[in-house]
Parts: C-alpha cells; structure tokens; sequence
C-alpha cells in the first residue's frame, strides 16, 4: 500500500525535491536507509527549528525538552502545551487555514484527529526507531500516528480519609452510597479516556452509570491533574483517575491509595504524528524518532510519570506495566458515534446543554 | 479698519441662536454685546473669534474675511490675531505666570518673547508674580495674567467674554477701569461680552443691546441710559419706571391727571398713550405745596413702602395705582402724601412701537 | 482608575460664584453641541479621526463577524459545513435558558453586593477619619491586580470540603456536623465579589472625593447629623455614579470566567462562560452554539453597557459642578471597629491570605492543610529558574504589557479625545464600540479573534501580535474611561484660550491638553500594563511556544493542577512585574499620579 504525501501531490517541483532529497521514505513502507536518515538529519540542522504542540504535562515536557536541546543542540525546540481538545481544535483551524506552525503533534487523539488521518493532516513515514516497537503502536498501519505512551484507568482514594477495608476495589464501589457526595471524576466530555471507561462500565453491564453518579452526587474536576488535587485535599474521599499523574504524585509521599479493578480496565493511547505540512519537516523526524528511542521513552517515562510503550523499559517506580493489567483499548470501544452517544447523555443528565 | 460683522447667522440644531445680526467695531473702539443670559452675546462673540462656526454671514476682522460659510471662507481662530480674556480667565495650570503670558509669542515663532512677556506683565502690574504658579494666584491676580496673555500677542483685536463675573464687587471696579486704560493705551478695537449694565455704561464707547438673538438697538453709553428707543433697553439697563401718559390738549398727562413737561415738543394725536421713561433715580419727594416743586413736573402720590439704604431711602409711590420706585434723600413716613418732581429732561417718551 | 468620575473643574473654573452664564447655549462639555470647527490642522486630525474609527472598528467587528458566521454555521470555520438557524433555537432549551437565569442570578446578586462593599469601603477610606487610608488604598489596588483564577484558587484551598476551613473544624475542633464548601452558587459569589470590590472602590473613590462640598454644607447647614447627611445627601448625589459601577460589575461578573470555571464545575454550577468554554474545549465540540451563546452573552453585556453609558452621561451633567477639596470628615466613634473590621476584613480574605496560601502551596509538594505535616520542597522555584520557557513567557509579557499597553493607551487617548473633546459626526458610535469589548467574554473574544486571523491574510497569526490585538480590544475601555474622566475635567477654554493665542490645534493639544492629561494617560498606561499581565481567558485559545505570557504558562500549569508551580509562578511573576512597574513610575515620574 503506497501512501502519497499529500504536500507532495501539490506541485511536480516540491515532489520531485521531496523525493530526492528530504523525504524518500514517504513513498514506501519501509524506514529510510542509514544514508537517507543522515542526509535527514544534515537537513533538519539546516532548519535549525522544531515546534511541538503536546499536552504532557508542562512540567515534565520542559524537562523532557531541555535534556532533548542537550542532546541535540542544533535544533531549537519550541514547545505549546494545550489540553487534547483545544490542541487538536487548534491544529484544524491552522491547517484549514494554510497557517502552519506545528511540527510534531502529541496528544490522545479524539474524533477530529482521526478524521485528519483521511484529511492530510499527517505526514507518512516510517521513524528507524519503530522497529523497536510491536506493530499495534503504529495506529491502522498508516504510518503516521505512532503510539507513544498509554495512560490506564484506576480507582483512586485518600489514605487519610478512607482506610482498610472501607477502600473501594471494583468500579460499582464508586455508585456505593458510603461514598455519597465523596466521589470525584474528571467528566467525559472533557476526556476520550474517561469515555472509554464508560463504555466499558456499560460492557461490564453496570447499568446506567451517570444515572448511578448522580444519585451518589459525583463532583466534577477539571483534569487528571484536577483530580488527584481533590483527592489529595480530601474535596472528595474516591475517584476515578486517569492514571497520568499518579506515579509522580505516589513519588512525593501523598497520601493516596489505588487500584486497577480485576474487572479489567480501559487504556487511552497517547499518540505523536508528523505534521504534513510540517514548517520544518526534518527536523521535525529528528524529534519523533528521538521521542521514540530508548532515551526518548525513559525520559517520557521519568519525568511526566507516564507509561511508555517501547519494550524493555525499566517500568514506572510505583505502577504495574500495563501488561500486567486487564486493559482494553479505550478508543476501540469508542467509535465517535459511541461518543457522541456518551457525551451527549452524561451532558444532558448533568444538566449541562 | 477694525471688525466688520454683516448679516451673522448661528444655528444650534434646530434652534437659531443669533438672527443675522451686523454691526462694526472701529478701530481703538470698545463696544460692548450687553444682553441677558442666553441673548446670543456669547455665541456672537465666539463667531468673531472663530470658536463657532457660523451659519451664514460674514465677518471681517481688520479688512479681512475670516467668516464667510456662503464663500466657504473660515479662518482658524489662530489665524485671526486675537487676544481673547475668558469666563473662566483659563490660565494654563501647567505653566507659572511668565509662560501663559508668552505662550502667544512663542507659537507665533517669536524668539525674544522675555522683553514683550515683561512688558506684558508691566502693563498689568504682576511684574513681581512672573514666577508664579497659577494656584498660586489669587482670582483678580490670575484675571490679570489672562489679560496679559491676551495683549502679549499684539493682537488686533480684544474680545472679553464676562471677564469680571467671577470677581467681587470691589475688585470689580478696579479691573474694569484697567481694562479700559489698557485698551486705550493699545487702541485697538475691542468687543466685551457682559449682563452687567454697570460694566457696559462704564467701559463702553458703544453699546450694543441684545435680545433673543437680535440686536434691539445700539448707541452711547448715555443715549442708551438716557434716551432708549425701547422698552427693553430701558429695563434692561438701570431701575426703570414706565409711565403711560396720554396726549389731550396739545399736552401729555400722567395717569394722576398732572400735566408731564417735556424737554422738546413732542407730538401726538388726541388720546394716544405713549410709555414713558423715568429713573428711579432722578426723582425727588416733596411734601404738597412745597415750593421747591416750581418749575419742575409734580405727580401726586402717596408713600406705598419705603427701605431705607443709607445714602438714599428707597420709595415705592402709588400714583393713582401706578407704582414707581424712586431712590431719594428727602424723608417720609409710609402713607405720606407727597408730591414726585422730576425735572422735563429726565422723562423721556419712548418712540412709537 | 477613575472611571468617568464626574467632576467638572474647578481650578480653572469657580463655578460656584460665577454669575448666570449661557450655559444652555454654549455647551461645554455639553450633549447635543454642534461639532467644534476644524481648522488649521484639521484634515490631519480629521483623517486620524477617521483611521482611528476604522481601527476601532476593525478590532472590535472582525472578531464580532467571524463569531456570527460561526453561529450559522453548524461546523467550525474552515470546515465542510452548512448554513444553519439551528444554534440560535437552541438557545431557547431549557437548559441553556436555566443556564442564562443563573448567570443573570449570580451577576445580580455580585455585583450588587460589590457594589455596596466596595462603595462603603471608598466612602471610609475617603470620607471618614479613619486611619490607615492610605495602606488600604494601595492594597485594594494591588488585590484589583490579583488574577481571578489566583483568587479562586486560594479560596478552593480554604474553603473546598477538604480544605482549611473543614480541615480545622473537624480535625482540629472535631465538629462534624458543619460544612463550608465553595463549589456552589454562594461561594461563586462569594469569592466575585471579592474579586469586584476593588473595581468599583476604584471607580467610585474618584466620584467621592471630587464630590462638590457645597451640598453636604447645605444638608449640614440644614441640621442633618454627619450620617443623615451621608443617607439622604451623599449617597443619593453619588447614585449615578454608583449605578453606572453596579452595571459595569454586573458585566465583569457575567463574564467572569475563570472564578466559575473553577468553583462551578465540581458543584454543577453552569454559567454561561463556562458553558460555552465546556461547549468548545471537549470533544465533540459545538463551535456554533458557543457562538451563538457567546453573542447572545455579548449582546446582554452590550444592553447593560449602552446603559451605563446612558446613566454616566447624565449622572456627569447633573452632579457635577464643584469643587474639590473641603469635605467634612465624617467622625466614625464607635462605628470604628465595623469600618476597620470592613476594610482589613477585606483585604485579609481577597488579599493577604491568598497571598498566604499561594506562598505556601509554592513550597509544597502535595497539599496538606495541617502546615506541620506538609512535605516541603524548592523544586519549583528551581525549575522556574532553570526554564528557558518560564524566561521566554517574562520577556513575551514585558513586551505584551510593556508596548501593548502603550499602544492602547495612544488609541485610547485619541478616542477619548474624539468622543470627548472634538465630536465629529458619529462620535457617539466610535464611543459605544469602543466601550463593546468590556462585556465581550475572553473566552468569546478569544475564539472570534481566532478564526478570523487564522484565515486573514496578515502575518498577525500565531505571533505576539495577535494577543495584543486581543488585549488592547479587551481592555480599550479601561484606558478610555480613565484618560475620559480627566479630559472631562479639563476645561474647554483652557484648549480655547490656546487657540485664540495663535495655537493650532495640533499645537493645543501638544501643548496645554495633553500636559494637563498626563497623569490620566501615565494611569492608563499602569492599568493597562496590569490587566495584560493578569489576562488569561481570551489568551488561552491564541498563545503559541513563542508567544507564551506569564498569565498562560500560569494557567497551562494550573490546568494540569500543578499547583505548585502555579503559585510559584505566580508569586514569583507578581513580585517581577510589580517591580518592573515601580521602575517604571520613578522612571516616568509617576509614582505620585499612577493612582488615578
């Protein structure tokens, strides 16, 4: 399957030099050979800049970046941190707008990125470093959007508050009435992640489960992040959490508790693709396959306290590997009109349209 | 040369504010728009000096055009050589005495204004206070430094608009006659805008009464005190009594039935009644039969109230149920018959209307 | 700032002895006056007039058009999409329609209890013998400069269900029973109007003290007691002015976006700022809607500011006519505690413990109420030190702050001096658009200005620029009211008198208005730079890597509740820009004048 680069369709001339001297491995499936990758590299020195828009954690992405400008000294990197909607609204606007500034995307994608995988969006090309990776990390085999880190679902809950045997273990312990007006979330709409889990809960057969946190009173935070605060602080005793802030967070001393339900839970993939129209488009490979390689992953791993999906990493200091979990795919269970389907009834039980 | 207004014309919205009105202003002559508040004085003034625009006429200052909308001539005030004396004086309250005075000089582009600013203030006797800022002034002080500023431009042409209103009485008195000797001294023409028929009678070489926007009449000082030809002027200015006398016999009556004796012959037709016009101020009391009446007019009346002021008492006189105000020495007690004698030159029958 | 405090000058204009003038038909300051004429340098200031109105214009209806396309659209701009009066039905749901009641509940209920803590605040900082004034002064202004999201930050702290409030009540005092919680309607309220009441200190303390003595003396002459003259004289004096704060608050509050956003969600309290941040920021986004919401948000915020443009302007006219100076001091006895209680209670809730909290969640690693268990840290401190981004955001807002600012001030300058000084044929329009953005929601404005530069051809997109645009826009007419209400005082024949000495127009200004204006411009200049530095709704859709400020890599932090660095952040930027600012006063000299 050949996989034409939409910029390159443009003009005979831009094909022509893409072909020859920037991008030959956007024509074939296979990763570019040792010569092409310097000659990438030599090129990317040329464009001496790469602009990332990303929604790590900006505390751990400026960490991430200022050992990546150690490394590679010859390539500026720029970072803008945007939560994944905004983030991918933004990019949409830009693209439609022949306005191009980003250069590498890293985000969960929602409905709208993956549209913009049929759209032109994404760059093809196959980064040497995959090799290293199980086939799945590259979303539909396309080429372009390559799974860098997978956050999972848990339960988590204040250790001051909540102790021994009172401490939920499955997911129905969320909807108990012990946990009344205790129990926090971050809402679906804000999140494919936590649409994911819903549609599990669903699969699991749990019932109508917005009806069920009504009932309980849940409290709405803004974020993983938000999350883990409210619980930290006590505003809510449980929760359920999107596990991006939990290992720093059990890193520091805080108080908290957590679990992945035997049950089985969702995991939400965190994906990186080259922009098509990239500004600087080599540069732009150099990042990617950096944030691939083995230094890459440990540093995702390290500083943003985020499950990293190349094997044969050293694992996160206080989470199990997602190997050890029963996860399923998140985003499978969501197709965007299961979605649209969630959001829109969460929405309307929560009266917020 | 002097000022030249023909045909003035001024209309706020809807409302007509001055109603083609032409006089001149000799050269070294002092006129003055004496009128009530809202006569259209003001507006008049502001036209000449360019402040308002006019509606239609034309208005010549020193054998030039600087107001013609017909022609669609407008000379800007700065353009018009003018020394302009406010309300509110407007001094600059950001520059000391000494800088308000040269200001005129120094837009005009004038390089040595220290001696001019020094003859300036020589002129109005602030000499000492060139230094000074404005708060530091009294009012009749800062009224000075508004009209050095005014004639530090050698202008040609002064317009005063009620400069004196915000003084007291005493302080008053004296700036008026400055102003006058000032304006003597430059000769140049000047126009002062005043309600005040004491400031007017004083300053004036000619006056010029006005009323709703019109000019009712115009004249010396003394002519328009002594002999107006309207009902207007002579309320307007100084305490007034009208009279109506009617001609039978070849002779005017008073309404006591007294013959009234006029300085000249004064023809009328049988019946007619006529307004006249008799000062408060140039009538004395007698008691009946007083010899002191010979030779004078006597009408008959009686003391109706009386308040007494010091250097004269006050009367109200019925006379025959008219009631004249009169400001006399002689003494009497309140119901008083008494005799009123006014010499034949000091009533005076107004014109026909 | 003063915003239009109404008082007519005065030192060049004793009024109060003039004799009858003709007022009527010489209008100075008057409504309905014929235009002034135009001479000299009259075409140069009649084209600026004319470029200054279409830059108005542009500002303020580019953003304005691209959101009504938006909301007839039923896909985003730029997407395949179709023409649509869907988004503009939808605002009749029930949902949206409870949605807009408790905005307007929540805008009432703030503003008016704004208003009447703000005013009484002015009035005992001003009015009374109370002691202290001048501290309280400096830092009500300082906490008007305290960013919204800050504030609610630090309340969230102290008063969420597992906060310090809670935490002390039952752990420390073991009461069980009683709860405070601030994610509700009340504490939404609560912590606006905290945040509003230094708005309209600001705006009424000019009112108060330029108040015309003669009427007190009259009441008191009268035999009314210090506090019956307060009731039944000054108070009522003050109505227009009090009035026309009470709308501009309720405005700010129906905007308000970040104090919701944090306190609203976990509740379920929805405003219509936050509805329209949840209907574009998370999947699937509804672009129209928010934009028909966030015209129907402006176009209430547009009511309400025609009106106080209404009522300031009739409240200028019939106050106004004194002299400043010579008010009696009210005795407060034994209301003195309540006053010292009002003012310091005040400043301790919105100011001083917040500041508080922040330093101290600067220096933690996770949050515990309890001060002796918490695991203490410099990290954050190290790694703003050690960040490139964090140094890049400092430059990115001096210049935002530093040159934006300036530039709104020279726009602000020239409209107020058209709407207020020269009146050319429509210049109540310039006025009334000018004013528009005030009520225009960040967030709205943000996604206006978004879309139509995306697709404009200038190479304003994605640069420093564009967030300038957004924040003169935003804030014009704070600078406009400020540099306004002294142009007003400044009296017409003081410009007059130039001219009939032989001044252009041009020279005029130069020379006499613009001097006499000058601490009204220098306090438009601090206002401004100060509101750019705390602005975070209308940024947080337009900064990009190189065009990160301050208040957006504060937010980006905050939004990951990476709170730490937030107050740190915060904290630490505080402190730079208030010294860059008081660097900045010596400079210009107006350390004595910046608080208009």
């Amino acid at each position: 399957m050949i996989k034409r680069n939409p910029a390159a369709g443009r003009s005979l001339f831009a094909a022509i030099a893409l072909c020859l001297v920037l991008s030959p491995s956007a024509w074939s499936q296979s990763a570019p050979t040792a010569a092409q990758w310097t000659a990438i590299e030599a090129a990317s020195k040329k464009e001496a800049k790469v602009s990332i828009y990303h929604n790590l954690n900006p505390a751990g992405a400026e960490l991430l970046a200022n050992d990546f400008r150690k490394e590679i000294p010859s390539l500026n990197l720029e970072m803008t941190r945007l939560g994944s909607a905004p983030l991918i609204q933004r990019f949409s606007t830009e693209f439609s707008a022949n306005r191009h500034i980003a250069d590498v995307v890293i985000t969960f994608p929602d409905e709208a990125m993956l549209e913009g995988l049929t759209k032109g969006w994404m760059a093809a090309w196959v980064p040497p470093e995959l090799k290293n990776y199980p086939a799945k990390v590259n979303y539909e085999k396309k080429n372009m959007m390559f799974n860098i880190q997978t956050a999972r679902e848990a339960i988590i809950w204040n250790t001051q508050r909540v102790r021994g045997n009172a401490a939920p273990k499955e997911w129905a312990d969320l909807f108990d009435p012990r946990f009344k007006d205790r129990v926090g979330m971050n809402p679906p709409w804000r999140s494919v992640a936590i649409q994911g889990i819903i549609a599990y809960w669903e699969k699991l057969g749990l019932g109508d489960t917005a009806a069920k946190l009504k009932a309980n009173n849940v409290r709405f935070f803004e974020g993983s992040g938000g999350i883990i605060q409210a619980v930290i602080r006590g505003d809510v005793h449980v929760a359920e959490l999107t596990d991006l802030p939990l290992n720093p967070a059990l890193a520091d001393g805080a108080p908290i508790g957590f679990v992945y339900p035997a049950s089985g839970t969702t995991t939400s993939e965190g994906y990186m693709f080259v922009a098509a129209k990239a500004p600087h488009p080599n540069a732009a490979k150099v990042f990617a396959n950096w944030i691939l390689s083995g230094r890459g992953q440990l540093l995702l791993q390290t500083y943003a306290g985020l499950s990293a999906t190349r094997p044969g990493l050293p694992g996160l200091t206080h989470l199990p590997p997602t190997s050890a979990l029963k996860a399923t795919d998140g985003l499978a269970l969501t197709p965007p009109a299961k979605q649209k389907q969630i959001v829109d009834h969460w929405r309307k039980t929560f009266g917020i349209q | 040369m002097g000022i030249k207004v023909s045909s003035l014309v001024k209309i706020y919205g809807s409302t007509t504010i001055v109603h083609g009105i032409s006089f001149n202003v000799e050269d070294g002559e002092f006129v003055t728009l004496l009128g009530p508040s809202g006569c259209g004085k003001t507006t008049t003034l502001r036209c000449i000096a360019g402040l308002e625009r006019t509606d239609g006429g034309v208005i010549e200052i020193d054998g030039k055009v600087v107001s013609d909308p017909q022609q669609g001539i407008f000379v800007a005030p700065h353009e018009r050589s003018l020394g302009m004396v406010f309300q509110s004086y407007a001094i600059w309250p950001h520059m000391t005495v000494a800088q308000n005075v040269a200001f005129p000089l120094e837009v005009r582009g004038e390089k040595n204004s220290r001696e001019t600013v020094a003859w300036a203030l020589d002129v109005v006797g602030l000499k000492a206070l060139a230094g000074r800022q404005p708060s530091e002034l009294s009012g009749g002080q800062q009224q000075r430094v508004a009209l050095a500023r005014a004639i530090a431009g050698r202008p040609k042409v002064l317009l005063f608009d009620e400069p004196l209103s915000n003084l007291d009485a005493r302080l008053r008195d004296r700036t008026r006659a400055e102003i006058s000797r000032i304006q003597k001294e430059l000769a140049i023409p000047a126009v002062y805008v005043t309600h005040d028929q004491a400031e007017a009678l004083s300053m004036s070489d000619r006056i010029i009464v006005m009323d709703a926007g019109h000019i009712v009449e115009e004249g010396l000082p003394r002519t328009l005190y002594r002999r107006p030809m309207r009902r207007f002027t002579a309320d307007f200015i100084g305490a007034a009594n009208f009279l109506t006398v009617v001609h039978r016999d070849q002779a005017w009556f008073a309404p006591d039935g007294s013959v009234v004796q006029l300085d000249h012959v004064e023809p009328g037709e049988p019946g007619e009644k006529r307004e006249a016009v008799l000062r408060a101020e140039s009538m004395s009391l007698c008691a009946k039969g007083d010899p002191a009446a010979a030779g004078l007019n006597a009408l008959h009346g009686k003391v109706a109230n009386l308040q007494y002021m010091g250097p004269h008492i006050e009367y109200s006189i019925d006379i025959s149920g008219v009631l004249l105000n009169a400001l006399c020495k002689e003494e009497f007690e309140r119901g008083a018959d008494v005799l009123v004698t006014f010499r034949p030159q000091d009533i005076h029958l107004l014109p026909r209307p | 700032m003063s915003v239009k405090s109404a008082t007519v000058d005065t030192a060049s204009n004793p009024a109060g002895t003039a004799a009858p003038a003709e007022a009527p038909l010489t209008p100075r300051l008057s409504e309905g006056g014929a235009s002034e004429p135009l001479f000299g340098s009259g075409w140069l200031l009649g084209s600026l007039y004319l470029a200054v109105s279409v830059l108005v214009g542009l500002l303020v209806l580019i953003p304005l058009v691209a959101l009504l396309y938006g909301s007839l659209r039923n896909a985003a701009p730029g997407m395949p999409g179709e023409w649509t009066l869907a988004n503009w039905a939808a605002l009749a749901s029930p949902g949206i329609a409870g949605t807009f009641a408790t905005t307007i509940g929540i805008g009432i209920a703030a503003s008016i209890l704004s208003a009447v803590f703000g005013t009484a605040i002015a009035l005992i900082v001003h009015r009374t013998d109370f002691r202290g004034g001048r501290v309280v002064t400096a830092l009500v202004s300082l906490s008007f400069f305290l960013p919204s999201f800050i504030l609610a930050m630090a309340w969230i702290i102290i008063g969420s269900p597992g906060g310090l409030i809670n935490g002390i009540f039952e752990d420390v005092l073991g009461l069980e029973g009683w709860k405070v919680d601030v994610y509700t309607i009340t504490g939404i309220i609560f912590v606006m109007v905290l945040h509003q009441i230094p708005f309209v200190y600001l705006a009424m303390a000019g009112p108060i003290i330029g108040m015309d003595a003669t009427f007190e003396e009259a009441a008191r002459a009268a035999g009314g007691s210090p506090l019956a003259v307060l009731r039944r004289v000054t108070l009522p004096l003050l109505s227009f002015s009090l009035t026309s704060s009470l709308v501009l608050s309720f405005v700010l509050s129906i905007e308000q976006f970040a104090i919701p956003a944090l306190m609203g969600i976990p509740g379920h309290v929805t405003v219509l700022a936050t509805q329209l941040y949840l209907l574009v920021r998370f999947p699937p986004p509804d672009y129209g809607l928010a934009s028909a919401i966030g015209l129907a948000l402006s176009a209430l915020t547009g009511i309400a500011i025609w009106l106080q443009r209404r009522i300031a302007r009739k409240g200028r006219l019939t106050v106004t006519t004194g002299k400043a100076g010579r008010l009696t001091t009210i005795s407060l006895g034994r209301w003195r505690f309540a006053a010292n209680l009002l003012c310091w209670g005040y400043l301790a809730l919105a100011l001083i413990i917040p500041i508080i909290i922040l330093t101290y969640v600067s220096v933690l690693k996770y949050f515990t109420a309890n001060p002796l268990e918490g695991a203490y840290t410099l990290r954050n401190y190290v790694f703003l030190f050690d960040s490139g981004a964090t140094l890049r955001s400092f430059w990115n807002t001096l210049i935002v702050s530093g040159l934006g600012a300036l530039g709104g001030v020279v726009l602000a300058a020239f409209i107020s001096y058209y709407t207020l000084r020269q009146r050319p044929p429509g210049y109540r329009t310039l006025d009334f658009t000018a004013s528009l953005p005030f009520g225009m929601p960040g967030v709205v404005l943000g996604l206006g200005l978004l879309w139509a530069y995306a697709y404009l051809p200038l190479p304003i997109y994605g640069t420093l620029m564009i967030l300038i645009i957004a924040f003169v826009t935003r804030f014009l007419a704070y600078a406009t009211e400020t540099i306004g209400g002294r142009l007003v005082q400044i009296d017409k024949s003081l410009e007059e008198a130039a001219w009939t000495a032989g001044a252009t127009r041009i020279q005029g200004i130069g020379r006499i208005l613009v001097p006499l204006a000058l601490p009204s411009l220098r306090g438009a200049y601090f206002l401004l730079f100060m509101a750019f530095f705390r602005e975070i709704s209308s940024a947080v859709l337009l900064y990009t890597a190189s065009s990160n400020v301050l208040s957006t890599s504060i937010w980006s932090f905050f939004e990951q509740a990476n709170w730490g660095l937030a107050s740190s952040l915060s904290l630490t930027s505080m402190i730079v820009v208030l010294a860059f600012m008081y660097g900045l006063m010596l400079i210009t000299g107006g350390h004595r004048s910046a608080k208009t």
